[in-house]
């Protein structure tokens, strides 16, 4: 193919990714995930403010909900709240361009398999269209940004095997990326430890000492503010790891074997079978993941007909092992869905993001070796084909029905909301948080509330404790609204609006408590989402 | 000729074949000899009467599958499946407007993607299709995916997994590679027609998980070969007894 037209094609795959990640941002996914309130608001509270919600100065971790989020994902979309305003696009924007460069860096990567370029175009086009790379390119959180900055390293250190000075930069993204989301903070150190593993004889022998001391300096300079909290709950908060999984296995292996040897054997069935099924043609190509806020409807992270290159792909990949970037691949493709094993969700699709490049590697080279040899224009057209098919079905799936079935999971329902709060200035809203997602920080995104305001109504003290209190409280109260459980002896006999889903407030009890229905809000397929209650204490009262 | 044998024996003595066994003993045997074709095909390719006592083993097997298989029809929905096409036919997208020129065009893009009865069928083929591919039904029971209905159950131990794995990349695919495909596609295709209500699972896929499992156990014998037989003998003890107690652990969770 001649460089000029291989160029313009990689141009146009540009241009249909910019057309996928950005058209209708704002809208589709139709709803405001909780994920992606919580950098946007801190987002826009460290604009004004410098501080975060709680009122701590640019921390190393931020304490979304307890969790400890790393922080570069917000401190990203700092630029672009400022240059948009608080909106749905602003948060979103920096996950739409991080896709874009993600296509440029698959495409860099690929270019290293030695492969026809015919091939690369196809496997960059599929990264660009693939369900899991649309679906993570549209949603305002760290998954993406992390990645581009693990295969930004991945990318220096494979270059860096021919000039040495480039580790110091792969070492820099690597570092970024454990800033920036779990499952890199995890991935980056184990991919360090496997490529020096892997290319021992080239970093000690070939390489001078001197022109790997930049990387070792850049590693530990960079790693600094993680060191600070090291020792802190807030460096490894979440508990959800699979050991309750793990001790019903042993409970009943326990029956013929010493607890301990039973305990061994139930977490490492529960580990493989999470970790095997990232690599397993069902959840990959055929059945989407459980999580219905991870998925789309119908369809799984690939394509079905994308099986085939894959298990072609497999198996070639097998035969060139010994080639160096070969080598790279499966490592790659080994480590990569380690962190999201160990957690007890099936194929947990935001932590095992980074398997993305490895799949789409393999599918690549599967597909070179499909059409090498081959009659080119009757594979292209079979393969073109199979891309405007695959783009139906994303349309029908991501544009068409997950804006209309998953608009509650995703948090559809809280800008409507903050409407009617904006309506009635002078009531009392008491959010009933039994069934729903802490809705403190989607109502002050919508509502726009002032950060300054805000860190002034919550809980001073944790700012002091702000690494070591773990423990989320939801209970909140700012402006007008309050968000709790609600009790039916105090509330219906104080002055407010008491809001809900549609199972909060059954119809008896609106009528038993004289609770007037104000407003109702649906999704796009007119399921209830919130009901606003009126109380009435004047009647209530005897 | 030793280690072939005790590599198609590591495979075979599964919870798979004692279901099939205890169902049916004829068929066990039938799978057996279907399986052992298969593998023995790999050294001896041009022995046209072992090519034929496969075909005709996993004629049989799968003749069996389709007897046990509580088929549904492929263009019948469910309640909820009908609630959710109702949905999406009325209120999502029952048509597309593409402009051409000063004209409009609509296209049923509803009816044609999730009305048609050839478009339901097909993505029931899709689902079941699905189903089959997952390695986790074959080696952990279809953890952590479990199916409601489905009597899950392991198939193979997963100690046997990376065997499996190795075994499929490296069969010997081109030296017979009709008889590997069909062994592979004809049952893959027919389970995906007449879907998963059965309670010995996709048994026609049984001759085609023994050979490539027990071919990625005789790979293993091969490239231990030449180590130290100290070292070697660890190996093998080492594995065996992890096998062991994953046999048992896996008849504890049929037990508990």
């Amino acid at each position: 193919m001649r460089n000029k037209l291989f160029y313009i094609s990689f141009l146009g795959i540009i241009l249909l990714g910019a057309y996928l990640y950005f058209h209708k941002l704002d809208s589709i996914p139709s709803g405001f995930y909780i994920d992606e309130a919580l950098p946007g608001y801190n987002a826009y509270s460290l604009l004004k403010t410098g501080k975060d919600e709680y009122g701590k100065s640019f921390p190393v971790a931020l304490r979304f909900l307890g969790f400890y989020n790393p922080p570069l994902y917000t401190y990203f979309t700092v630029p672009s709240v400022a240059f948009f305003g608080l909106t749905v696009f602003a948060t979103r924007f920096v996950a739409a361009l991080t896709g874009l460069l993600l296509i440029v860096t698959t495409f860099l990567f690929l270019r290293l398999l030695k492969i026809n370029k015919t091939s690369v175009l196809l496997g960059t086009l599929l990264f660009t269209i693939s369900p899991w790379v649309v679906l993570y390119s549209r949603l305002g959180d760290e998954v993406g940004l992390a990645f581009l900055f693990f295969c930004l390293g991945v990318l220096f250190s494979i270059w860096g095997l021919k000039r040495p000075a480039l580790f110091a930069l792969s070492i820099f993204f690597l570092s970024a990326s454990s800033y920036t989301a779990y499952t890199e903070r995890f991935l980056a150190p184990l991919y360090v430890i496997g490529f020096t593993l892997l290319f021992r004889k080239d970093l000690f022998s070939k390489i001078k000492k001197f022109e790997l001391i930049p990387a070792f300096a850049v590693g530990l300079i960079t790693q600094i503010p993680h060191l600070t909290i090291l020792f802190t709950p807030a460096f490894f908060p979440k508990k959800s790891l699979f050991s309750a999984t793990v001790a019903s296995q042993a409970e009943k292996i326990a029956h013929f074997l010493p607890m301990q040897v039973s305990i061994l054997l139930g977490f490492l069935r529960e580990f493989l079978a999470n970790y095997i099924q990232y690599f397993s043609p069902g959840p990959l190509f055929f059945i989407p993941d459980p999580d219905l806020q991870r998925s789309m409807p119908e369809l799984a992270v690939f394509y079905p007909w994308m099986a085939i290159p894959y298990l072609v792909g497999l198996y070639f990949l097998w035969k060139r092992r010994k080639e160096m970037i070969y080598r790279v691949l499966i490592m790659l493709m080994l480590i990569s869905p380690l962190p999201a094993a160990l957690t007890r969700d099936p194929f947990a699709s935001h932590r095992a993001f980074p398997l993305v490049l490895p799949i789409i590697a393999i599918t690549t080279l599967g597909i070179d070796k499909l059409i090498a040899g081959r009659q080119i224009k009757l594979w292209l057209s079979l393969a073109i084909l199979l891309i405007l098919g695959s783009l139906v079905l994303l349309w029908r799936s991501y544009f068409v029905f997950l804006p209309a079935e998953r608009a509650k999971v995703w948090g559809y329902g809280f800008q409507q909301l903050a409407e009617e709060i904006k309506k009635r200035p002078n009531a009392h809203f008491l959010i009933e948080r039994s069934r729903i997602k802490p809705a403190y920080v989607m109502l002050a995104f919508h509502l726009q509330y002032p950060p300054d305001k805000f860190q002034m109504e919550t809980d001073k003290g944790i700012k002091d404790r702000y690494y070591t209190d773990l423990f989320f409280d939801d209970y909140y109260k700012f402006a007008n609204i309050e968000t709790r459980n609600l009790d039916w002896g105090k509330d219906p006999l104080r002055a407010q609006i008491i809001v809900g889903d549609e199972l909060a407030i059954s119809p008896g009890q609106a009528k038993e408590h004289n609770l007037e229905l104000v407003f109702e809000i649906r999704d796009p397929i007119n399921y209830i989402v919130f009901r606003g209650w009126r109380t009435n204490p004047l009647e209530k009262l005897p | 000729m030793c280690h072939k044998w005790v590599a198609f024996a590591v495979s075979v003595l599964s919870f798979w074949l004692f279901r099939i066994y205890q169902t049916s003993p004829i068929l066990s045997i039938i799978v057996l000899v279907s399986a052992g074709s298969l593998f023995f095909l790999t050294y001896f390719p041009k022995i046209t009467r072992l090519r034929s006592v496969f075909i005709i083993s996993l004629a049989v097997v799968l003749i069996f599958q389709f007897r046990t298989t509580n088929r549904t029809s492929l263009t019948t929905l469910s309640n909820d499946e009908q609630h959710t096409q109702k949905t999406r036919m009325i209120d999502e997208y029952p048509l597309v407007r593409i402009p051409v020129g000063s004209k409009t065009l609509w296209i049923p893009a509803a009816h044609w993607l999730d009305g048609r009865k050839e478009a339901i069928a097909f993505w029931k083929i899709w689902k079941n299709a699905g189903q089959a591919l997952d390695i986790n039904l074959y080696f952990f029971g279809n953890h952590p995916r479990g199916r409601v209905g489905i009597g899950e159950f392991e198939k193979l131990s997963y100690t046997l997994f990376p065997f499996f794995f190795v075994g499929i990349l490296t069969f010997n695919w081109k030296r017979n590679w009709k008889v590997s495909f069909a062994a592979f596609l004809l049952p893959l295709v027919l389970t995906s027609i007449w879907g998963h209500q059965t309670p010995l699972g996709p048994i026609g896929l049984a001759p085609f998980f023994f050979a490539t499992t027990a071919w990625g156990v005789y790979v293993f014998f091969q490239s231990v070969k030449n180590i130290r037989p100290f070292y070697k003998n660890m190996v093998y003890v080492g594995l065996g007894i992890t096998h062991f107690l994953v046999v048992i652990q896996l008849i504890s969770y049929t037990r508990y």
